[in-house]
Order: C-alpha cells, then sequence, then structure tokens
C-alpha cells in the first residue's frame, strides 16, 4: 500500500470551525492515522491549509476530461453534474451515459437528473429511474417550474420516493424578457428587468409546498436579498429546506469588470443582483442559512457568448474560480469558504459530511489562501468568463481525489495559474 | 477580486476613436451636449444659406437600420448628404442579430470599402456599444431597444433651446410609455444634465415610481405634470406592442393622459407641445393640439437633421 502524509500544514475542520497544526496521512485512498503509515511518503505542506475536497451542488460536466480537470483545479472533489447543462438530463439512458463517460474523471460526477420531462414543468421526468440510473438528486437546473400545481405534484412524488429536489425560487412570469436586476442600475441602462419579488415569492411557494408533501427540497441559485430574508423567515418556521447561492451570483459585480455593461458575458439566469444583495447572500452563507455554495460552471461555444446581454446564452465557466470567488465575498473567512464548499453540500445530497478523521474517503485540497489565482484569458471555446485576466486572492494548490493526485504538484507557498 | 491591469477585449480601438462615437447621453457630459447643440446651430444656419455644405466630401458613413425606421433614417441620410458625404445605407430588419456574423462582420465589410463612421439602429440593448468595441470604429446610436435615442433628445434639446434660451432652471413633463422608451430615456439624461426639471407622468404600468432612478419626479396625473412645465413632450402609445395587461384600452388612455386642448388651457399660456413622431391622433394627442400654436413637432422634425450633421461631424473628427 502507498500511504501519503502531508506535512507542516494547518487542517480545517469545517464542522468544528478549527484549523489546527497537524499532519495528515492517507493510504488507499482513506484517510489514516498519521502514526499508523511510518512509512508514508512525506509531501512537505508548511504555509498551506489541507481541507475537504469541495462537493459541488450544480456544476456542468460536458466533456468528462476537461470539465473535470477544471474541477480538479478548482479544488472540487465532487461536482454534482447539472440537470439542465448542456440539454435536460431526464432519460435514464443518458444518466447512465454520464456515470460511464465520467468514470475516468479527475472528480466524482454525481449526476442531477431532471424534475420535469425537457424541464418543461408540465410533465414529470422518470424520477424513479432517473434516481436509480444513479442520480443523487432531481432537479430543474436555472429553470424554474412555473405552475404550482406541477410543482406540487413532483413533489409528492419525489417525496415518495425520498429523492432530494433541486429548483430554484422563482415566479417565471415575472421573469420573462428580464436579463437584469430590476432596479435603479437597469432602469438607468435600459435593460429589461427580473423583480426581487420573483425570488419571493417562489421560496414562499416552494416552502409551503414542501410543507405540504413532506418533500427534501434544495433550493438554488439564491441572488437577491429579498430571497434571503423569505429563506430565513420559511427555515425560522421550520421548512425541510436547504439553499446554495452561487459562487458568480454571491461574488460578482457587474460593474467592476473590465466588460460594457451589455456583454453577454454578464449574461446569468437568474441575473447578477446589486451590491446589496451580495452582502445578504455573503452574511447568510456566513450564518449557514444558505447551506452552500455551487459553481454553477456552464461552459459554451464562444459563439453563444458573443453578443449582446439579450442575446447571449446564461452561465459562465467557474470551477477554477470559485474558491477564490467565495473568499473573496467572505472577507477571507477561509472556514466559512470551506464548509460553504464542502460539509455544506454534503450535508445537502445526505453525502458523509467531511471532517478529515481516520475512515473518511481522502477527498482532499491543499490551499494558500495568502496567495492569487490568475484566471487566463479565454484562448477558444468553453473558457467563457466575465473574469478573463482577472487576479484572485487565494489558491488551490493541489487536489487529491479518493487520495489520488488530480491536480497541483503539492508545493505549498505557491500559487498557480490557471 | 481585484480586476487589475485588464486592457479591454475591445480590438483596435483606440480611446481617441472610441471617444468620438455616440452611444447614448448617459456617459455624454454637458460641455459636450452644448457643443454639439451649437455645432448644429451653425450648421443649420449655413445650409439654410447655402443648401449642402461639403464639409466631409468623398468621405463615406454607413447606416445601419436593423429595424424598422422612415423617418430618423431619413433624417441621417439628409445629413449624410447635407455635408457632402456618401451615406451607404445597409438595411436588413429580418436577421438583426449582433452575434455571429450578422451585425459585425456586415460593419467591418462597409467598413473595408471605405465606410468610416456607422450609425446604428438595433432592437437589442447595448448593440451599438458592442459594435463600437469590437469595430474599431466610432458608432452613432440611432435607437437600441428601449434603452438610448441619443441624437432625438438632442434634437428635442435645440428645439427647447431655441424658444426658451438657457434650459437650467426649466421644467419639462414627459407624459406616456416612460418605461418602455428610449427618447424619454436619453431626455431625462441629457435634460437633467443641463440643469432641467423633469417631470414624468403616465399610467402606473407605463410610468412606475422606480423610474426617478432617471433623477426626474414621478407625478400622479397628467395635470399636474402640465400645470408646471414650461414644455410637454407627449410619447407614443402603441398599443398592440404593449405586453398584456399593461393597458386597458386607447379611450381609457386618452380619457385620463391625452393632451386636448381644454387640458392645454390649465397649462402656463407659453407652455410648448412636443413629439417625437409619428403621433397617435386621438390617443394622446388631439388634431387641434397637435396642429395648434403650441406644438413644435415639425421644428422637432427640422433640426433633427441639423444635429445629425454635428454628431456625424463629430464621429468623422471633424471636417470644415
Amino acid at each position: 500500500m502507498s500511504a501519503v502524509c502531508l506535512r507542516g500544514g494547518r487542517v480545517l475542520d469545517p464542522v468544528a470551525g478549527t484549523l489546527e497544526p497537524r499532519d495528515l496521512a492517507f493510504a488507499d485512498g482513506v484517510v489514516v492515522d498519521v502514526d499508523s503509515v511510518p512509512g508514508a511518503a512525506v509531501i512537505d505542506v508548511a504555509g498551506g491549509v489541507v481541507a475537504p475536497g469541495f462537493v459541488d451542488l450544480h456544476g456542468a460536466i460536458v466533456h468528462a476530461a476537461r470539465d473535470g480537470q477544471a474541477a480538479a483545479a478548482g479544488g472540487f472533489t465532487t461536482v454534482c453534474a447539472s440537470a439542465d447543462h448542456p440539454a435536460a438530463l431526464d432519460r435514464p439512458d443518458a444518466v447512465e451515459a454520464l456515470v460511464a463517460r465520467t468514470q475516468r474523471a479527475a472528480c466524482r460526477v454525481l449526476p442531477v437528473g431532471a424534475l420535469t420531462e425537457g424541464l418543461g414543468g408540465r410533465e414529470l421526468a422518470e424520477i424513479g429511474m432517473l434516481s436509480a440510473a444513479g442520480c443523487v438528486a432531481v432537479g430543474q437546473g436555472a429553470a424554474a417550474v412555473g405552475s404550482p400545481r406541477v410543482l406540487r405534484h413532483a413533489l409528492e412524488y419525489a417525496a415518495r420516493l425520498d429523492v432530494t429536489v433541486m429548483v430554484r425560487g422563482a415566479e417565471p412570469e415575472l421573469e420573462k424578457d428580464g436579463v437584469a436586476l430590476e432596479g435603479p442600475r437597469s432602469i438607468r441602462l435600459g435593460l429589461p428587468g427580473v423583480p426581487a419579488v420573483s425570488e419571493e415569492i417562489g421560496i414562499h411557494r416552494i416552502a409551503a409546498l414542501a410543507r405540504l408533501t413532506g418533500a427534501r427540497v434544495h433550493i438554488t441559485h439564491v441572488w437577491t436579498a429579498a430571497g434571503v430574508q423569505a429563506l430565513r423567515r420559511v427555515k425560522a418556521e421550520g421548512a425541510r429546506i436547504t439553499a446554495s447561492t452561487t459562487a458568480m451570483h454571491l461574488a460578482l459585480d457587474p460593474d467592476a469588470t473590465d466588460l460594457s455593461p451589455y456583454d453577454g458575458h454578464l449574461r446569468f439566469v437568474p441575473p447578477l443582483g446589486s451590491p446589496e444583495d451580495r452582502a445578504a447572500l455573503a452574511d447568510a452563507v456566513k450564518d449557514g442559512v444558505i447551506d452552500g455554495v455551487a459553481s454553477d460552471h456552464r461552459p459554451w461555444p464562444a459563439y453563444a457568448k458573443d453578443g449582446t446581454l439579450e442575446e447571449a446564452r446564461p452561465g459562465s465557466v467557474s470551477l477554477d474560480a470559485a474558491f477564490s470567488l467565495v473568499l473573496h465575498a467572505l472577507g477571507g473567512d477561509l472556514v466559512s469558504t470551506v464548509r460553504a464548499l464542502s460539509a455544506g453540500p454534503s450535508a445537502v445530497l445526505d453525502l458523509p459530511v467531511p471532517r478529515l478523521q481516520p475512515g473518511e474517503r481522502a477527498d482532499l485540497v491543499l490551499l494558500d489562501p495568502g496567495s492569487h489565482t490568475l484566471l487566463d484569458r479565454p484562448a477558444g471555446a468553453h473558457s467563457n468568463t466575465p473574469l478573463a485576466g482577472t487576479r484572485l486572492d487565494g489558491a488551490v494548490v493541489a487536489t487529491w481525489c479518493a487520495g489520488a493526485r488530480t491536480f497541483g504538484s503539492g508545493a505549498a507557498g505557491t500559487g498557480h495559474s490557471g | 477580486m481585484s480586476p487589475s491591469s485588464v486592457s479591454s477585449r475591445a480590438t483596435g480601438s483606440s480611446p481617441e476613436v472610441l471617444s468620438r462615437s455616440l452611444l447614448g447621453i448617459r456617459e455624454l457630459p454637458a460641455e459636450a451636449i452644448v457643443q454639439i447643440l451649437d455645432r448644429a446651430v451653425e450648421l443649420r444656419e449655413r445650409t439654410r444659406a447655402d443648401g449642402p455644405l461639403d464639409l466631409l466630401r468623398g468621405r463615406t458613413v454607413a447606416l445601419l437600420f436593423m429595424e424598422p425606421s422612415t423617418r430618423t433614417r431619413f433624417s441621417f441620410e439628409m445629413a449624410v448628404r447635407s455635408l457632402g458625404a456618401n451615406p451607404m445605407v445597409f438595411g436588413a430588419a429580418g436577421s438583426s442579430t449582433v452575434k455571429g456574423e450578422s451585425l459585425i462582420d456586415t460593419a467591418r465589410t462597409l467598413k473595408s470599402v471605405g465606410a468610416e463612421a456607422f450609425v446604428l439602429r438595433h432592437k437589442k440593448v447595448g448593440a451599438p456599444h458592442l459594435l463600437a468595441r469590437r469595430l474599431g470604429a466610432p458608432v452613432v446610436n440611432a435607437g437600441d431597444g428601449i434603452d438610448e435615442h441619443p441624437t432625438q433628445a438632442l434634437l428635442d434639446a435645440l428645439t427647447l433651446r431655441d424658444r426658451l434660451g438657457d434650459l437650467s432652471g426649466r421644467t419639462v413633463a414627459i407624459v406616456g410609455d416612460v418605461r418602455h422608451s428610449r427618447v424619454a430615456r436619453s431626455n431625462c439624461f441629457l435634460l437633467t444634465r443641463l440643469g432641467a426639471r423633469v417631470l414624468m407622468a403616465g399610467p402606473g404600468t407605463l410610468c412606475p415610481p422606480g423610474m426617478d432612478a432617471l433623477g426626474v419626479e414621478v407625478v400622479p396625473s397628467l395635470d399636474h405634470a402640465l400645470r408646471e412645465a414650461d414644455a410637454v413632450m407627449m410619447l407614443r402609445i402603441q398599443r398592440e406592442r404593449l405586453g398584456e395587461a399593461m393597458l386597458p384600452s386607447d379611450r381609457e388612455y386618452a380619457r385620463f393622459f391625452g393632451l386636448s386642448s381644454e387640458r392645454l388651457a390649465a397649462a402656463r399660456p407659453e407652455v410648448l407641445v412636443m413629439h417625437p413622431a409619428p403621433m397617435n391622433r386621438g390617443v394622446e394627442i388631439t388634431d387641434d393640439v397637435a396642429d395648434g400654436d403650441a406644438s413644435v413637432v415639425f421644428d422637432q422634425v427640422a433640426n433633427g437633421v441639423a444635429v445629425r450633421m454635428a454628431v456625424i461631424e463629430r464621429a468623422m473628427g471633424g471636417g470644415r
């Protein structure tokens, strides 16, 4: 057996909220007691922080090799493949095919199946068969379910199967044609707006139907202060729901990039919020009302982002930037950042919550919060990001998935580019 | 996150070239507005006296109208000819996307056969901004979606200045569908920048309280707006183009927000009545008001050519 010992770093336990200097060893893909492997190969990680590998609640895995590598570079060891990108994952054979082609990816891939057929929000998808084929949950991606009747039935159906349902809080009738948060900025820029009450109404509706049906519901893409407030209220009332935002909604200020405000790279669904929205999201991530932060990674060919905000397809690549974006948004709070990217999402998905104790799967990331990440300029297809060329604080130095190195050289104290 | 030392993704656009564009009034300083208006007056005098000028003789301006327009296109075409330049007109209302090959490649094609400046009307908000960045040539916005229509605001300002002099301290009312009006948006930016007070009135669906983000006051009725206004701009209502449940009927609109001579009687005696045309007579404005003494609608149209001459000359780097 080949054992590895990460020596001289600090180990972050996201559940206890501790960051303590100690060595950490693993062998055969499992964390072990350091003393049990005296002959382990030693990697000096002085100055670095060893943390549980990140778990992405939803990110698109279009090309297993490329997107898996992006995940590893971002510190992710598990990615829940989005239900809606590049197409609706609504057939069991498609799920099986995805599982098969991601077997050798640089991260564990857990598919999220579609909740409704074609994500159309009208007919139920084959939730039972999708689940049997390997889906960890079912959801709607960024699409919302407009009909309260359909949402009720979908939740009733999923509840009986004990399948987690991921859905965005939204009232589609209020979002039609909107590409920016409705408010002073959208009015000044002449952009069709989406009012924040869309999310507020959506979250209240989901919470009420979750109570009625007993379904386990995870609300994705939380993006407004009004949504956070609704979430606080329904959680305080005991709703059986969890919630997440995305790295871009949490951290990206559309007015802080070098792009025109009309550039297609700034197109997201839901749209990016205001500084007040981002502040409310950050508070909610820190105090746990928002359980996790997803990457919502969405690679597109260049032509899909070429054009105005109204024409471009929504989303950006983000697996590589997620850690730095969350760290930035949380004001450098490393423990909360790691919790939102690992323990929080694991609990949402009912996976074992990682604490880096012996016996756990050796999904690990080595971080250097004092370094920085320089995001590459898009070189070609599928590298769509509004942050090209941007320098972000904090870097992922190395990643191990089930004990196998998936990214990095292992040397601490040096940032990486890319 | 520190977006540090990131160069623009624009290709080959020097700041000097970009600064000759007129993408909107939003970013235009007051001095630039006044300069354009002053130059428009000079050009108007000279064309009145001498006919077409030859300031830009032998040079070419492309007019890209990717959304149906006759009045604005004719006005720009006339402006280009009055400067002695050649208009190269391209209209394709059907296939109007910014992305892919359509718009940007079309503009590049026209650029490579000699067009030096581009006038663009497009239904997508921000299309001129992206074209200017990608093309590396001056772009004049002739209307982009619900965003801006800067030359309309400039010609309105010229018309107001002709009658009222300095606009600082004056009150202008804008009435109707301000929510979906690029004319209203550009006028709000311009009038407030020159120190005028802007009142807005319209149905709650078309003139919501949030419009005060434009630095204007939303007032509850047409009568409120008329009471204090030195000028009133009536916007065109096109009920068939509004979304569902925005307006009950034309007659209900006319009853509450249509400008009739009875209503006008309550305004200040010297009030000016403006409309960007085409007018829906009997809906937002009655015949007698449209053709009455207070109306300056046709002065606006005439001033459009002078203002567009000044804007095109500026885009081309001056003439003289």
